[in-house]
């Protein structure tokens, strides 16, 4: 331990996805970083468990307020303990498999499921995707085609919605007066940015775009897809502006990279801040799982000037000029009930709800509006994103919370895709489900950056929102990079490595021996 | 300059010090890196072999300084090919960490991949812990192929790129066919003026 240096320009505290993506920022651009989480493993609120994993981390959490119930009162501000405690964050976490014999099988195979704990699936032209074409931070990873876009019609069926022009004209549910509309509405939301063709501007915030499609007289069909499964903005508080967005942002993503608008990550959303982490690595940044921040001490100009740490066997104290943390490590006096949640289901099912008659392996979206009370995202992988093995999917189902527990978000939802009682040979059998709830960070972010005498160099960061893609996560990383390093670019693409030529012997000497005498000061 | 039939990617890990960039440095540049400097803004290096006629290129990857704290990520081993475990031979901990590191990898890789074994700094005859035949026994009873090197004399160093390539080259039509078919990889933006139009 005693070579880690000291001072850090930023000490970075989790690692999920946006304080990943300021690692690899703030690093690239050659300040020194200490990037820190206080689990095993990357990716905090983002990580992907396999089937064990899964299940210990939700025991963990289920065990948190008694192992840790050192509610140690600030009395004085010069420092401020953080919180550790992740029963805070999480709560009705519960998991079941289906009998016995199931439970051995699944266990055998535990190292093949890659189970998401904040799964999503991104727009070929969002903003996570195209910056890490710009950063080149692609180069770690690898996408599939999230290969089915579904919809639930009106008869409680699951059907393929045609994304694609080709598609569209395959169609036998459309006849051709319906594509004609169709590919009409298309082409002029594609045509400009006002939407001038659709819509008169001052209706674009003031009527909802579900309002904006039935005012078109479309067919019911073109209706229920445009609505629930390319804009998705089925609720009256989605304004025609945000629908017909969300539209284009659809349709602009059909092509880029085959007849899809989304992807998905292999192995599951945890590789994307391990990608960053990567990047951030091999520009310098300095990593340490497994360690958690203890508490911050704060000078008389309000600003962090150290942190202490710990692991189960030391303590260490560094120094930073900037903190950024995630909200889950708030300080403890800082932690609020926040009654604002939001609620995941995982699903290992023996089929999947919608049989191509291609005999491959997909990956599907569906988007159920209105399920009770609350809109729900299902994703469902399967052996085609490695994410599960052959003969197996997993099922992801998220949405805000509008009940007591986890599980009562879901049940409808459950009971209509899944083999629940009666038994339907056509439908999957559940073979294993988990549930749990956590806060809505981003509305607990806003209340901690409400608080007077927070100090005024640390930065609180988000988990996941209830949304498709990771545009949120984005536009946070960005923000807090300005507001740290005004004039520094966002992640420019570093040099190609085949196009790096190294010094000379005697130049490599001369960056030698000033890296040695740096190592020896900070000593 | 892409004219190449395989692209394999190779994989290092090892203790932190053991010479893994330094091998990689004299492989592919032919230069013994003096000193620790740990190098800034490298991901990999590139190296274009021919093997019984056949072009092929590595891309070899280093660990970013991530092994010093057992923090590589997992997608460091994501479609890897083959693995080079390097140790040093006048460092016995170096050694003793084997058998983590091979668990490590078991998570990560299935049994397609090649792994070598590799011991570093075998011109250290005075410092030497760990005799040859140990590290020997040590790579057959974990069914790995074994090699001393200096990246220093420039010992042995191309051998393991020799060994790795000719196996690699064997195995790459089942490798690539099976496992790379259809993924995306985001750099290949070949369609991106292709949008949704209208009939």
């Amino acid at each position: 331990m005693s070579d880690l240096p000291k001072d850090y320009d930023i000490i970075i505290v989790g690692t999920g996805l946006t304080e990943s993506i300021l690692a690899g920022a703030l690093a690239r651009i050659g300040k020194s970083v200490l990037h820190i989480d206080r689990n095993q493993f990357y990716g905090g609120e983002f990580a992907s468990h396999t089937l064990n994993n899964l299940m210990e981390w939700s025991d963990k959490i289920k065990r948190y307020p008694d192992i840790e119930n050192d509610r140690e009162q600030n009395d004085k501000s010069c420092f401020k303990k953080c919180n550790n405690d992740l029963g805070k964050y999480y709560t009705e976490i519960e998991y079941s498999f289906s009998d016995l014999e199931t439970q051995d099988k699944l266990l055998k195979l535990s190292r093949k499921f890659t189970l998401d704990l904040t799964p999503n699936i991104f727009y070929s032209r969002g903003q996570l995707i195209e910056l890490l074409i710009s950063s080149d931070v692609a180069k770690y990873c690898e996408f599939k085609m999230v290969s089915q876009i579904l919809t639930l019609d009106r008869d409680g069926n699951v059907q393929k919605v045609p994304t694609s022009r080709s598609e569209v004209f395959k169609s036998n549910k459309l006849g051709m007066l319906e594509k004609r509309s169709m590919m009409q509405f298309v082409q002029a939301v594609l045509k400009d940015d006002n939407f001038n063709e659709l819509i008169e501007p001052e209706q674009l915030q003031t009527i909802s775009f579900r309002q904006l499609i039935s005012n078109k007289k479309f067919p019911q069909i073109i209706n229920d897809y445009l609505i629930n499964a390319v804009a998705m903005c089925p609720n009256e508080k989605d304004n025609a502006l945000k629908g017909l967005n969300d539209t284009k942002k659809f349709l602009t993503s059909v092509g880029r990279f085959g007849d899809s608008p989304f992807l998905y990550s292999m192995y599951g959303a945890g590789e994307l801040p391990q990608c960053f982490c990567r990047m951030s690595a091999v520009f310098g940044a300095i990593y340490y799982l497994d360690m958690t921040i203890d508490k911050f001490h704060i000078n008389s100009e309000n600003r962090i000037e150290s942190i202490t740490t710990k692991n189960d066997k030391e303590e260490f104290k560094f120094n930073c000029k900037n903190l950024i943390i995630d909200s889950s490590y708030a300080p403890i006096d800082y932690f609020k009930s926040i009654d604002n949640l939001i609620s995941h289901c995982i699903l290992i099912t023996d089929k999947t709800i919608y049989k191509n008659d291609d005999g491959l392996d997909h990956i599907s979206l569906l988007f159920l509006p209105k399920m009770k009370d609350t809109d729900i995202y299902m994703i469902e992988t399967s052996y085609a994103s490695n994410c599960s093995p052959q003969g197996y999917f997993v099922v992801y189902l998220f949405c805000r919370n509008t009940r007591k527990t986890s599980r009562e978000n879901f049940e409808k939802c459950i009971e209509t895709f899944f083999n629940i009682g009666e038994l339907d040979e056509n439908k999957p059998n559940v073979l294993f489900s988990c549930f749990y709830s956590h806060i809505d960070s981003d509305y607990f972010v806003h209340e901690l950056d409400k608080i007077s005498n927070r100090p005024n160099n640390l930065h609180f960061v988000s988990g996941c929102q209830p949304k498709l893609d990771f545009d949120h996560h984005v536009e946070q990383a960005k923000k807090i990079f300005n507001d740290i390093c005004p004039n520094d670019e966002f992640m420019p693409k570093p040099p190609d490595p085949e196009d790096i030529i190294f010094g000379d012997e005697t130049e490599n000497k001369n960056e030698i021996s000033k890296e040695t005498n740096q190592n020896e000061t900070s000593e | 300059m892409d004219d190449y039939k395989f692209l394999f990617k190779v994989v290092l890990i090892g203790e932190a010090g053991v010479g893994k960039t330094c091998l990689v440095r004299r492989f592919c540049q032919g230069v013994f890196p003096i000193g620790q400097a740990a190098t800034i803004g490298v991901d990999f290096l590139i190296k274009n072999l021919e093997i019984n006629g056949d072009k092929i290129k590595l891309q070899i990857w280093d660990t970013a300084g991530q092994e010093r704290f057992r923090t590589i990520t997992q997608s460091y081993y994501r479609s890897a090919n083959a693995i080079i475990i390097v140790y040093d031979v006048s460092n016995q901990p170096s050694f003793d960490r084997l058998p983590e590191w091979l668990r490590e990898l078991k998570q990560h890789i299935n049994e397609k991949v090649v792994v070598i074994l590799v011991g570093n700094k075998c011109d250290l005859t005075e410092g030497r812990e760990i005799p040859y035949h140990i590290g020997e026994s040590f790579a057959q009873r974990h069914n790995m192929k074994f090699i001393e090197t200096s990246a220093k004399e420039s010992a042995n160093v191309e051998q393991i790129f020799q060994e790795l390539s000719t196996t690699l080259l064997k195995q790459a039509n089942q490798i690539f066919e099976t496992n790379r078919k259809d993924t995306k990889t985001l750099k290949n933006d070949i369609q991106s003026n292709k949008i949704y139009n209208c009939c």
